[in-house]
């Protein structure tokens, strides 16, 4: 009798799962998630084809990122800020950081004098601390 | 009964986990929901400032390349194709490392035709390109 008891106890400690190894593929998850977090506004636009270029590089994903649409709107996170509301973008950026990127996505058929003055609201703004990057994709 | 007394000890030395992973499992997928991967290429271009923008103190050896609405490409009156702007631009490097190429779009080109003559400029070999509106 007493030993069926401890065998049923024995059984018992069995039903235990070893959960270490889901906890340790957990916490590497966690910390790839951490690391790989830019808190960084994407411009909240659909269908923008982006110009194939041939020279092209890697720009700062911690930048000020705008959408200059074809209808011919300047589309900042989920808003539309205009012309006009590049600056202040800009400015509060500046209080945060000595030298900012302001990244320019554009659609194949956006006007091209909107998208170098919005360039131009961007570099007036920063008063020598901005630069200006189109973003575009790599050709091949 | 002093066997039963040891067992209830070992156990009670087990910390009980469960919160730390509830919490981590918050964080997680907080994180998850949260990241957004940008992987933006493209290439910086200058602008033409207002107070350099009158041709005053513009060199003689700066390359002006200007687009018509209609996605021509103009260069000192000619109007020359997408592959002369290289030859064009990597003669001008040649000559003169530094060279300053300015591309300047009227009111209504498209940004596809516009942006890759500034393409063309780097791809020759040009330094800084400068962005501008033609008055």
């Amino acid at each position: 009798m007493a030993d069926f008891r401890s065998q049923a106890g024995f059984e018992e400690d069995e039903e235990d799962i070893d959960i270490s190894p889901l906890i340790d593929c957990v916490f590497i998850l966690l910390i790839f998630f951490i690391v790989t977090a830019v808190f960084n506004e994407k411009p909240d636009v659909e269908g923008m084809e982006k110009v194939k270029t041939t020279t092209s590089a890697k720009l700062d994903p911690y930048s000020i990122i705008l959408a200059v649409t074809p209808e011919g709107t300047i589309v900042h996170g989920k808003d539309e800020v205009g012309l006009g509301g590049i600056a202040p973008l800009v400015r509060r950026k500046l209080q945060k950081k000595d030298k900012i990127e302001v990244i320019l996505q554009f659609d194949a058929n956006t006007p091209a004098d909107l998208l170098v003055r919005a360039q131009g609201e961007a570099v007036l703004a920063g008063q020598g601390n901005v630069k200006v990057a189109y973003a575009t994709d790599a050709e091949n | 009964m002093p066997r039963f007394r040891q067992t209830e000890e070992l156990e009670e030395e087990k910390i009980d986990i469960s919160p730390l992973i509830d919490c981590v499992f918050i964080l997680l997928i907080f994180f998850i929901v949260t990241t957004k991967f940008i992987d933006e290429t493209g290439f910086s271009v200058e602008k033409a400032q207002a107070a350099d923008g009158s041709s005053s103190d513009e060199e003689s050896t700066t390359v002006i390349l200007t687009v018509t609405n209609s996605g021509q490409i103009e260069h000192e009156g000619k109007i020359l194709p997408l592959a002369s702007v290289r030859t064009l631009v990597s003669a001008a490097v040649t000559k003169d490392e530094d060279v300053p190429v300015i591309v300047r779009t009227q009111g209504k080109t498209r940004a596809v035709h516009y942006v890759k003559v500034i393409d063309a400029a780097y791809a020759s070999g040009a330094k800084a390109v400068t962005a501008d509106i033609e008055r």
